[in-house]
């Protein structure tokens, strides 16, 4: 069985149909690649999944549970979590503070235990956090303040938030974009170990070809809200389709 | 074993003496003014616990005046002892909090601000609509002063230690709240409400609680002053009344606990000063709230920080000098 299953999943914007029809199933520990031009419907899937937009129509099952419909908190605390396209991080804190904080999920005080207790549990999910960063290998700016981190290392804070919420599936929305060559290597290094050390599934959404190729093992291709194809990286950079819709943007670079 | 933090504790102990020396220093409308500062002082800081997650209301001192009423009410039709009132008056204004923030939180920003002001003014409509029990538009008055033992609290003295009691009670919960995991959430939801929602935090579950809390404390504050007056007049929680509290989160700033704290103490210095120019009052604080609007936007708090940044980089930088020279 699959852990994220999607069936005829639709989105309307108006007369605008962003996300028109997609089925998509993905198993567990799997690393998959969601790719496809800018403004294909990438993101707007993504929001419907993590439950940040409502869907128009169809149905999303995570974990043989149905999460269409529900808040984005309540998803994550399935499990399914996503990141951002943009650096997200709580600016004001600190690297230890983002991650102790995004933990939210997993604390089991009460309101009346956490302000009056000597939270014994609080000890607990600062070791955790510590865990987390050190398997990002942001250790050395653990005390340093989210908004004074270069973007690279934002990005990456993005990520150990979302893994502090002890997910079975992580979405990353393009996670590249905007980061120089140097920064996006030390970002893409940590994609395959999420899965291979930590069993994590993991759901790549990028309109960089290469970032796609390199990581992932089986791509699914969306362009105008429709699923286009699906297959290896070998596959979808032979498949003709994929060659013209990209052709037909102005971002081809293979 | 823990090593106590005694830096706080110090601090503790200078103000509970310093709070407790006054009354023997001041004349006795001088303790008046002290009672009703430390009254405000709760509200304003409960005022800040929903304003850390964004939502400024509109209805504040109307949720205070909850409590002020269940006071009045608890205290004349039951005869409870002002240690059941004060209690029993910040769990309804709680209550009522909660209720009034549930359709509340559907809107965010301006839709908020008004849309707690239509529900507070609907609140203060019952009140005067309503001679029985609220006693229509004059309010109710006869409110036992409360008492201890044998002692009065209609004196200003007992009445101020009880207050003083009270208050550091209060304002040490709340410092609880500002420093523990739920504090953070409230401003850490502020600051980026999807990336709170995508890590599990239940935004509107969250900006309920903190609405709540605040209102639970507003209950007391009410308490306090109904107790002290004697009496409870639904035009003491009208919009003027909001304007002041406002002003004072205004200037102070929210960014930390001590903003609201610094912004009250320096706009109840300029009040009583301005005592004798009665009818220039208006114009004095609506100036002082346009200056820190456009030249401190955030407030004491911000400009204090940055005092002590600056002091900081120049200590730093002298160190650099003397190591190059
Ligand atoms: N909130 C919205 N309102 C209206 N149209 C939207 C909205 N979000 C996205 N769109 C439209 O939906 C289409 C898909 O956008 P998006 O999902 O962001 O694409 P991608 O992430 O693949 O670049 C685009 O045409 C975009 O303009
Ligand atoms: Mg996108």
């Amino acid at each position: 069985m699959s852990l994220l299953e999607i069936k005829d999943l639709v989105k309307r914007f108006g007369g605008l149909a962003a996300v028109n029809g997609v089925n998509l199933s993905i198993s567990d520990s799997e690393i998959r690649g969601v790719i496809g031009p800018n403004g294909a419907g990438k993101t707007t899937l993504f929001n419907l999944i993590s439950g940040a937009l409502s869907v128009t129509s169809g149905t999303i099952t995570f974990n043989g549970q149905v999460v269409s419909g529900k808040r984005p908190s309540h998803i994550a605390l399935a499990g399914l979590v996503r990141t951002f396209q943009r650096n997200a991080m709580f600016p004001t804190y600190s690297v230890l503070e983002n991650v102790v904080l995004a933990r939210h999920s997993q604390v089991k005080n009460n309101v009346f235990q956490t302000i009056f207790g000597r939270n014994q549990e609080e000890e607990e999910h600062r070791e955790r956090a510590k865990e987390i960063i050190h398997f990002m290998e942001l250790s050395d700016h653990q005390d340093e303040l989210a908004e004074n981190l270069s973007h690279g290392h934002q990005r990456i804070l993005g990520i150990a938030n979302a893994l502090a919420v002890e997910p079975k599936l992580i979405m990353l929305d393009e996670p590249v974009a905007g980061l120089n060559p140097t920064e996006t290597k030390m970002v893409t290094d940590h994609f395959r170990r999420l899965r291979d050390e930590w069993k994590i599934t993991v759901v790549l959404v990028e309109h960089d070809m290469r970032t796609v190729m390199e990581t992932c093992e089986y791509i699914s291709v969306i362009n105008f809200g429709k699923l286009l194809m699906e297959g290896n990286p070998e596959e979808v950079a032979n498949d003709k389709r994929v060659i013209e819709a990209y052709l037909g943007s102005d971002d081809y670079d293979l | 074993m823990s090593i106590p933090n005694w830096k706080p504790l110090f601090l503790l102990a200078v103000v509970i003496a310093v709070g407790c020396a006054i009354p023997f220093m001041v004349r006795a409308y001088t303790i008046e003014i002290f009672i009703l500062f430390m009254i405000n002082l709760i509200l304003v800081c409960s005022y800040r616990i929903p304003a850390t997650t964004g939502d400024w209301s509109l209805s504040h001192v109307v949720l205070m005046g909850v409590g002020a009423y269940t006071t009045a009410l608890l205290s004349k039709w039951f005869d409870l002892t002002i240690f059941l009132t004060v209690p029993l008056s910040a769990v309804v204004a709680g209550i009522v909090g909660f209720i009034m923030v549930t359709p509340l939180i559907r809107t965010r920003g301006f839709g908020f601000f008004i849309a707690s002001f239509a529900l507070g003014e609907l609140i203060r409509l019952i009140w005067i609509k309503f001679r029985y029990p609220f006693g229509g538009p004059r309010g109710m008055i006869g409110i036992p002063n409360g008492e201890l033992g044998s002692i009065d609290f209609f004196e200003p003295m007992p009445y101020y230690y009880f207050v003083m009691a009270v208050a550091l009670i209060c304002l040490i919960i709340m410092y609880r709240i500002d420093q523990s995991r739920i504090g953070k959430t409230f401003t850490a939801l502020y600051t980026d409400e999807g990336l709170a929602e995508s890590v599990g935090i239940d935004v509107p579950r969250y900006r309920a609680l903190a609405f709540g809390l605040g209102a639970f404390f507003a209950g007391i504050a009410g308490a306090l002053l109904a107790h002290r007056l004697g009496a409870v007049d639904p035009k003491n929680f009208d919009v003027t009344t909001m304007v002041y509290l406002i002003i004072w989160i205004v200037v102070g700033g929210t960014t930390t606990f001590w903003g609201p704290i610094m912004g009250l103490i320096l706009m109840t210095f300029i009040f009583e000063w301005s005592r004798p120019l009665l009818e220039w009052r208006p114009l004095l604080f609506g100036g002082t709230l346009i200056f820190f609007l456009v030249f401190l936007p955030g407030g004491l708090d911000d400009l204090f920080f940055k005092i002590r940044n600056k002091i900081m980089a120049r200590k730093s930088g002298a160190g650099v000098s003397d190591v190059a020279s």
